[in-house]
């Protein structure tokens, strides 16, 4: 049975359901949906036995050989890690989205998107293909536009929707290309197979190559500066998005690919120092960051990246502690990253506003959103025996235990303070103080549906916490291991005092004292604010513009509307490109052989060369237009005594269709006149002629040159053997070039496609 | 201006048009014929059809749209070629159902070459007639 397979299709295939018989199931049983992610996440705890008895389970499907790209899907404890939260947060996710977008026009369109997310998700973290992932990851990219630009009509949606897009679209192409450098040069592109013992052998120059490219995909994608900037502007999505996409799944693909390359490139040293350096700065700059912003989800976008940082940066200490701390990070950070912001959404829904400096007092009005609110920002802040608490242990430890542990260490703990700051803003402030209820709705409590998810997931928090032994010998320390980072020592709540659990200690304190001081911290912040000159997603928006500037300016000069030109630019490429063909190519013919020529070939060609004359010379359209029907009818008569009928009847049927669409639109175009000058036209005599002398030589010179074996005797030979099929050209279009005619029908499509749109704008604003 | 003449002989001349366009659909796999002709042929049979009696009376008598054709002729050639991966085959690797004798039209071997066939069919006739139509909006 191809479980996987199917666990990564069946999202798609309920998504494209949804899309035919969506209206009604959703207008009463959204809460049903959620039982789609419920069951995979139950189907992949079952797995949970198998996983750590056999280490992995594999699934190949024969997909494209002769490309080398195959269906490789393998689960293992890392994977199986990740499909537990996506799946599991998407359970929570689906009853609040069902919620939180409750009456919304559209909402079919967030679950279709929101499962085809899902499956995408999952294909990246079951791939063992480079290649098959990185598909995935596109796909990812493509639904996370469509979900950040969820409410279209908004500007800011669409801007940011945007941004998103063209940052982690750029990465993505980037990615590919060390992806390509890194299969080509390993040999393979499965990711199992390739072991330090074949990194070894890799040019050192190639390996640096692809480390820098996939890094700044991956960094792209996770956030990590100088790509940050996406992020925060992303929050224009609607809440249950965020909660999915920007805190527990997509945001962390790019440090889900890190960590599974890291025992690859444990080889590499530009490894290690780029994810250490790019990490570091990028959690501390992220958290100080944070401190700036009045905006609740703006605050937890921040405190996102810092954590996203931190998970770069463990990667690039890259021990055996530092990998096992990432991965207890990493789920800490989605199951409290996710019910901060759910959290955030319901205050939103409720009072319509996210602003810090508006929200308070809502213990009492919604005191269960603020028990879910609370356990989160406990765990987030790194309170025992909460799972953030011993994430942080670990993060500390792993800086202590370092090769820079000073510089290290000191970092690490102020990003752990300014998270705790920020833990408490997003966690506790809206609900503490003194209500004062100037708000434009009526608050009252969120909905079961949106919480269930905040208060499941922050208990979880706790439990999970209380027990991490049983959670890391069943998955945490076997995935590290499987990454190549094998963890002997057991992993305890309490290990005694020591130099990890004092500057703990000093971080609560610190944290929770700035906590207490934060309106002096923010009044500081404003000041600041004013004076910054500099913004990376401003700076972003100016060389988008140049390029677009670049590209009008590019579309002016080659298409300036002329068809002649075009007819000159696309003839001249053409041209240059034969003419390199045959000159590169050694031999020209010596004698023409007339021989098997006969007289009415003669004449059929004298016809059609006086017709090609009379076009050129008619003053009439119409005249013009019979002539060059004449040589299009000329054609198959050719075809036709040189045995080709399927390409005379081919060439018969547009010539007619082309000429029926000549004559369609002939009484709308005006009238014959000579605009062009002596000079242009002389030019254009030669152009023409270089163009028909140019083809000639070719064809005779390809009727001499013999070579290879040509590839329609051998076609000849099997197509009915193989294909079942006498005519050769139909069997080449349908079977043995298949790709090819997909690929052309889907040109057909874009064109059908382009043509609507291109008719409708014109008429439309012929209308208005 | 509308010619009897032409109104007459385009409907007759339709069937005769579909009827034939059908036969080289069926028959394209082993004697000149195949989707893209026997797409060339329908929409002939439409561009006809349109200059008897006008573009009200085509997009009238047309059940689905251009665009839903098209659509519908590449979706036809994506799942066919997809259908034999879900058999344990490659994808794109032909498929065949055990040959048939009917009358009139012979031997008759039905497998996903004909499928894709017909895919390409649909794109072709979804494609010439939006051009046309398109011709006849612009101004």
């Amino acid at each position: 049975m191809n479980l996987l397979t199917v666990a990564v299709l069946i999202p798609v295939i309920f998504s494209f359901l949804l899309m035919l018989f969506g209206n009604k199931l959703l207008k009463k049983h959204k809460w049903l949906l959620s039982v789609i992610p419920g069951g995979m996440f139950c189907f992949f705890l079952s797995k949970l036995g198998e996983v750590k008895n056999a280490g992995n389970i594999i699934e190949t499907f024969t997909w494209y050989e002769s490309l080398g790209v195959n269906l490789h899907l393998r689960l293992d404890s890392f994977s199986l890690i990740m499909c537990l939260l996506i799946t599991g947060i998407g359970f929570f996710i689906f009853n609040y989205g069902a919620g939180y977008l409750k009456g919304h026009q559209h909402i079919d369109r967030f679950f279709i998107l929101i499962l085809i997310f899902m499956a995408s998700m999952l294909g990246i973290v079951l791939s063992d293909n480079l290649i098959l992932l990185f598909i995935f990851w596109e796909l990812t990219t493509i639904t996370s536009y469509l979900l950040v630009g969820y409410n279209h009509s908004s500007e800011d949606a669409r801007k940011s929707a945007q941004q998103a897009l063209l940052v982690t679209g750029i990465g993505g192409l980037i990615l590919l290309a060390g992806i390509l450098v890194l299969g080509f040069s390993g040999g393979t592109f499965i990711i199992s197979e390739l072991t330090p013992e074949i990194m070894k052998n890799i040019d050192s120059g190639l390996i640096s190559a692809s480390v820098v490219l996939i890094l700044i995909g991956c960094f792209t994608k996770s956030a990590q500066f100088p790509f940050h900037f996406w992020l925060p502007n992303a929050m224009a999505a609607p809440t249950p998005v965020s909660a999915y996409l920007h805190s527990a799944t997509m945001v962390k693909a790019g440090v889900y690919l890190i960590y599974r390359l890291s025992g690859a490139f444990a080889v590499s040293e530009l490894w290690s120092i780029l994810l250490l350096v790019v990490g570091a700065f990028t959690m501390l700059f992220a958290a100080i960051s944070g401190l700036f912003y009045k905006d609740l989800k703006k605050i937890l976008a921040y405190s996102t990246i810092s954590v996203l940082g931190m998970l770069t940066f463990l990667a690039g200490i890259g021990t055996e502690l530092s990998i096992l701390s990432g991965i207890m990070v990493l789920v800490g950070h989605a199951l409290y990253k996710a019910v901060l912001f759910m959290v955030a959404g319901s205050i939103d829904h409720e009072t319509g506003t996210r602003d810090i400096l508006k929200l308070r007092g809502l213990k009492k009005l919604m005191p269960w959103t603020f028990a879910g609110a609370s356990l989160a920002a406990l765990s987030q802040a790194g309170i025992p025996p909460f799972l953030g608490f011993i994430g942080k242990e670990y993060f500390y430890k792993s800086s202590i235990y370092s090769n820079f542990a000073i510089p290290l260490t000191v970092i690490a703990v102020t990003t752990s303070i300014i998270l705790v700051v920020l833990a408490f803003t997003a966690g506790f402030h809206s609900f503490t103080g003194k209500f004062e209820g100037k708000y434009e709705k009526h608050v009252h409590e969120a909905p079961l549906s949106m919480l269930l998810g905040p208060l499941f997931l922050g208990a979880l928090s706790l439990i999970l916490g209380c027990f991490p032994g049983w959670l890391n010998k069943h998955l945490f320390t076997q995935a590290a291991d499987q990454l190549g980072f094998a963890y002997s020592k057991g992993v305890y709540l309490w290990e005694g005092i020591n130099t990890a659990l004092i500057l703990s200690i000093i971080t609560v304190i610190v944290g929770s004292l700035l906590y207490i001081n934060r309106k002096i911290i923010w009044q500081g912040a404003d000041n600041l604010i004013e004076k910054r000159g500099f913004r990376f997603d401003k700076l972003f928006s100016y060389f988008l513009n140049l390029f677009i500037k670049f590209s009008k300016w590019q579309t002016r000069t080659i298409q300036n509307g002329s068809l002649k030109s075009y007819m000159v630019i696309s003839i001249s490429g053409f041209l240059l490109l034969l003419s390199v063909t045959f000159f590169s190519l050694e031999g020209i013919p010596y004698s023409i052989d007339f021989s098997d020529v006969s007289v009415a070939q003669y004449i059929l060609v004298f016809v059609m060369a006086v017709a090609a004359l009379l076009a050129a010379f008619s003053s009439s359209l119409i005249s013009a237009i019979i002539a060059l029907g004449l040589i299009g009818f000329g054609m198959p008569l050719l075809y036709m005594m040189y045995g080709a009928p399927d390409l005379a009847i081919t060439q018969i049927l547009v010539e007619t269709l082309t000429a029926v669409m000549f004559m369609a639109v002939i009484y709308k175009l005006p009238s014959f006149k000579t605009l062009t000058t002596t000079y242009k036209f002389v030019a254009d005599f030669f152009f023409a002629s270089l163009s028909g002398i140019v083809v000639t030589l070719l064809i005779l010179k390809a009727h001499a040159l013999q070579l290879s074996e040509p590839v329609s005797e051998k076609m000849a030979e099997i197509s009915y053997v193989e294909a079942k099929g006498r005519n050769i050209v139909n069997v080449i279009l349908v079977d043995f070039r298949a790709l090819d005619t997909l690929g052309e029908i889907t040109v057909l499509l874009i064109a059908v496609i382009g043509g609507a749109v291109l008719v409708k704008k014109v008429t439309r604003s012929k209308a208005s | 201006m509308k010619s009897v003449f032409l109104q007459l002989t385009s409907s007759y001349l339709g069937y005769i048009l579909h009827a034939l366009a059908i036969w080289f659909l069926l028959k394209g796999h082993n004697n000149p014929g195949g989707g893209f002709i026997a797409g060339l042929l329908v929409s002939s049979s439409f561009i006809l059809n349109m200059l008897a009696n006008g573009e009200t009376a085509v997009k009238k008598s047309m059940k689905y749209n251009p665009v839903t054709l098209t659509s519908a002729g590449v979706l036809i050639a994506l799942l066919t070629s997809l259908l034999p991966v879900f058999m344990g085959k490659t994808f794109m690797q032909g498929m065949w159902l055990p040959t048939y004798e009917l009358p009139i039209l012979g031997a008759l071997h039905l497998g996903t070459p004909l499928l894709f066939d017909l895919g390409v069919f649909l794109a072709v006739i979804g494609f010439v007639i939006s051009v046309i139509f398109d011709l006849e909006k612009a101004e």
